[in-house]
């Protein structure tokens, strides 16, 4: 060990590292022994403190400052050596701390005033907001009044997004999808739970990449817990591209076109082109081409067939008894040669501008046959008595333009357009006074773009054609709307959907589908589950070397199906690792349902 | 086992406690959301363990482990803190402001715990083999010795030799160095330059000197050395300490900036 490292009372001063204050001579190399006080003040004001034996003071300089003096102490036992007091300094450790409560304080401070000064709080903000979201203005509108006391929006994040974005369905719910699992069904789809909140795949606050989906393989893989690489693992296809006839919305057989219908026309080939258009979709999807570039053709003589110019009845005057029912005022003679039949559009009318389904049963039960009410019991009387009553007022209140019920439904008002005070009044002229039709009234035959005429005690309205707004305004109000549906709602659509009825719409458009909005409706969807996204338009010739029928085979063995089930490794030849792009997101979409706003 | 492998498996051990971490918390959590969630919550109770050292030193009554194994602990959960940020914050620069802040406040503290780690490891087998040891409290003492020895060898040798080359010497080139520490950077970097600069210094002017001078200087010399090494455990122990002045306030600073980044995630997220 060197010299230096010598400890003892002869040897070394008494360090004292670890103390507040530090003698101020000790950075020169000539500290004291004693060293401050606790409070930095300087108590060594000579070499030493002489003590006293008997009568005389000795002195008693340490050995490391030279030990006794040779003067020794003065007569009254002060040192004679006198020391200047020092500065003390304050010791390193000690400086450690108020670096550390200075810095700590500074901090607070700069937060604090961070916090105060910035009405937007851009500072404490975790990141700049989507460009959706750019309009927003302050934390608070999102976020509400910080507290310590969680908010309802704190406790549900999720509720802060559906405040604005509403969805069809249950936002929470997994997929927007309304179901119910139990345990069991969640473990057999490899699935954790039925409720999702929207930041699990969406995160605010890093511009316009955080709605983006997180990424494909976490995010799914954050509920299907089963490891689902595509191919290898991903379930068996079910229905891909074989969609039952029966569920589409077009009831469209192309095997039986392909080997039946066209076999029988001359020169007439069957091609996927002739009715899809891959190329000019938007979307990137098949769009389907319009009826008459595509069908009719062939089936023109289906909507403006047989029935076509019968038209649909929207009004009838018919036959009662005055003698049984009591209140129903006369008819003309004629009615009861004429047996009309009751209008389902009428009684359905009525219906939606106040009458109860109850007090309309009995033109709902009976078949719409001419009314025969010898059988009716007390109460089937009473809601003739009703609907005849209520009839005649509201063809009073058609037949003024000043009184005409008016209703926000788009059905009612393609309806009660039909239905023109003009038209009303000649009809009531014709019906109640014996007047003849005026020589202007129309005749159905020239009735091309729609509308209506008279015919005996009916007033009917003969369609436009293919896709006439009337009868799709009211198909879709009433398909639609099929949840809610009363009997008199049930009576009509059957009526409309029937083989009989003008136009025959119900022949190919299959409308008892599932369906969520007109679009769903109409226009044929390219997938049979909601949850998958397919777009035809990357694997279509010559962008790649496939013809539609290397997928979509033909297959006459299958009864419910014009298509063979595709296999799942038609898809994996192509999408696989190290090929094409094979993550969940490819074919599949979170959201089953669109938001309301999109 | 040698120092090395305890330090490899060290290492492995923390590098497999952070991938366990990863695969743990993906397997509970459910979206990307609850994983840094959950990351961040660790993360705080890590900070919080690693500040729980400096308490640890202040209260050294308390039988909670010894001060060495807290150190041990200190290190290695220091090195997964720095894994866990980078899991947590999923990029190398956050988005907002607040966030930077706390990164920075934070990478600074652990890069310069890093630092300090390195410096304990690497400064001590230096100092005992530049030896000799010194405390760093009495080194203004003994480098006042120093140079009050060689004034005093000067002053004798001018009376005896009645010459004043050496005394020249020393006022225009040693006294400035013997008056204060020198040579910071390069006694930081364990570097020899400074003795040799005075060996050479010393070789110099030898050959001016009178025999009598000569002896002298070779007193003056094994002086000169020693004060370098004063200067060289100086350096040392000042890195060894003072880096505590970056690690100690960024540490508390991460730590408050932790907590009110919680409250902000508790509040609005």
């Amino acid at each position: 060990m060197s010299h230096e490292e010598d400890f003892g009372f002869r040897n070394s001063q008494y360090e004292r590292p670890n103390q507040k204050w530090v003698c101020g001579r000790q950075a020169e190399g000539n500290g004291c022994n004693r060293g401050p006080d606790g409070r930095g003040q300087c108590q060594t004001f000579s070499e030493c403190e002489p003590y006293k034996d008997g009568d005389r003071w000795h002195c008693n300089r340490p050995f490391t400052s030279g030990g006794k003096c040779e003067q020794g102490p003065l007569a009254d036992g002060q040192c004679c050596l006198s020391r200047p007091p020092c500065k003390p300094r304050v010791s390193q450790r000690t400086r450690r701390g108020r670096v550390v409560m200075a810095s700590g304080f500074l901090g607070l401070m700069v937060l604090a005033a961070l916090f105060l000064a910035g009405s937007d709080n851009a500072f404490f903000s975790p990141g700049p907001l989507t460009s959706g979201h750019a309009n927003i203005g302050s934390c608070q509108e999102c976020h509400g009044q910080a507290s310590l006391f969680p908010s309802d929006h704190a406790s549900d994040p999720s509720l802060l997004c559906a405040d604005c974005h509403e969805f069809s369905t249950a936002p929470l719910q997994a997929h927007n999808m309304s179901f119910t699992a139990t345990a069991g069904d969640l473990a057999s789809t490899g699935t954790t739970a039925t409720e999702h909140e929207c930041r699990s795949c969406h995160q605010e606050h890093d511009g316009d990449a955080a709605l983006q989906m997180a990424k494909a393989g976490q995010s799914c893989s954050g509920c299907h817990t089963e490891a689902l690489e595509f191919p290898r693992q991903h379930p068996a296809f079910n229905n891909l591209a074989a969609r039952p006839v029966a569920l589409r919305a077009i009831a469209f057989d192309h095997a039986t076109h392909q080997n039946r219908h066209f076999p029988d026309q001359d020169q007439a080939t069957f091609e996927c082109d002739q009715c899809h258009e891959p190329k000019a979709s938007s979307a990137g999807d098949l769009a389907l081409q319009s009826f008459e570039q595509s069908c009719s053709d062939c089936h023109q003589s289906d909507v403006t067939g047989e029935f076509f110019d019968a038209g649909l009845m929207l009004w009838s005057i018919p036959a009662i008894d005055p003698d049984r029912l009591s209140g129903t005022g006369e008819l003309p003679e004629a009615v009861y040669d004429e047996q009309a039949f009751v209008s389902p559009v009428q009684v359905w009318l009525l219906n939606k501008l106040g009458s109860a389904p109850e007090q309309l049963e009995a033109m709902v039960n009976f078949d719409l046959n001419p009314l025969d009410t010898e059988d009716f019991t007390a109460s089937q009387k009473r809601q003739v008595e009703y609907y005849v009553k209520e009839s005649q007022a509201l063809l009073g209140s058609l037949r003024n333009p000043n009184d005409r019920p008016t209703a926000n439904e788009p059905a009612i008002e393609a309806l009660l357009a039909q239905l023109s005070p003009k038209q009303m009044q000649t009809a009531e002229a014709h019906w109640f006074e014996d007047q003849p039709l005026p020589d202007d009234a129309p005749y159905y035959g020239d009735l091309t773009d729609g509308g209506t005429f008279i015919r005996g005690f009916t007033l009917r309205y003969r369609p436009s054609g293919h896709a006439d707004p009337l009868l799709k305004a009211l198909i879709e109000d009433l398909v639609i709307n099929r949840a809610n549906a009363n009997a008199v709602d049930q009576l009509l659509l059957q009526d409309l959907l029937s083989e009989e009825m003008a136009g025959q719409c119900g022949r190919c458009h299959q409308v008892d589908r599932q369906v969520v909005d007109a679009n769903d409706l109409w226009t044929p969807t390219s997938s049979a589950s909601p949850l998958t996204l397919f777009s035809h338009r990357p694997h279509m010739p010559p962008l790649a070397d496939q013809q539609c029928v290397d997928c979509h085979t033909i297959d006459l063995e299958e009864p419910q199906h014009d298509f063979g089930q595709m296999d799942i490794q038609q898809c994996g030849d192509c999408h696989q690792k190290g090929k094409v792009e094979n993550d969940c997101l490819q074919c599949h979409k979170y959201h089953a349902h669109p938001k309301t706003d999109d | 086992m040698n120092q090395t492998l305890k330090r490899s498996l060290k290492l492995l051990v923390t590098a497999a406690a952070l991938i366990l971490v990863y695969f743990v918390l993906r397997h509970l959590t459910r979206s990307d959301f609850q994983f840094n969630y959950a990351l961040g919550w660790l993360l705080f109770g890590c900070l919080l363990f690693l500040v729980c050292f400096n308490w640890r030193k202040k209260l050294n009554f308390l039988p909670i482990g010894k001060a060495a194994t807290w150190a041990q602990i200190h290190y290695y959960l220091g090195l997964l803190t720095l894994g866990l940020m980078f899991l947590h914050i999923e990029t190398l620069w956050p988005n907002g402001w607040f966030e930077r802040l706390l990164f920075v406040s934070l990478s600074i503290s652990l890069l310069s715990g890093l630092m300090g780690l390195l410096v304990s490891r690497i400064y001590p087998p230096i100092l005992v083999k530049r030896g000799p040891q010194v405390l760093y409290e009495r080194i203004p003492r003994y480098r006042r010795e120093v140079r009050q020895q060689v004034e005093d060898l000067l002053t004798e040798t001018v009376r005896v030799t009645k010459r004043t080359s050496l005394a020249d010497f020393y006022e225009a080139k040693l006294e400035p160095f013997l008056l204060s520490q020198q040579n910071f950077i390069h006694h930081a970097f364990d570097s020899a330059a400074p003795a040799h600069y005075w060996r050479r210094e010393f070789q110099a002017i030898r050959s001016y000197l009178s025999e009598g001078e000569q002896k002298s200087l070779d007193q003056i010399e094994q002086l000169t050395q020693r004060k370098v090494n004063l200067d060289l455990n100086a350096s040392l122990y000042q890195i060894m300490r003072y880096w505590l002045f970056v690690h100690i306030p960024f540490s508390y600073l991460t730590l408050f900036l932790a907590i009110t980044h919680g409250i902000q995630i508790e509040q609005f997220s």
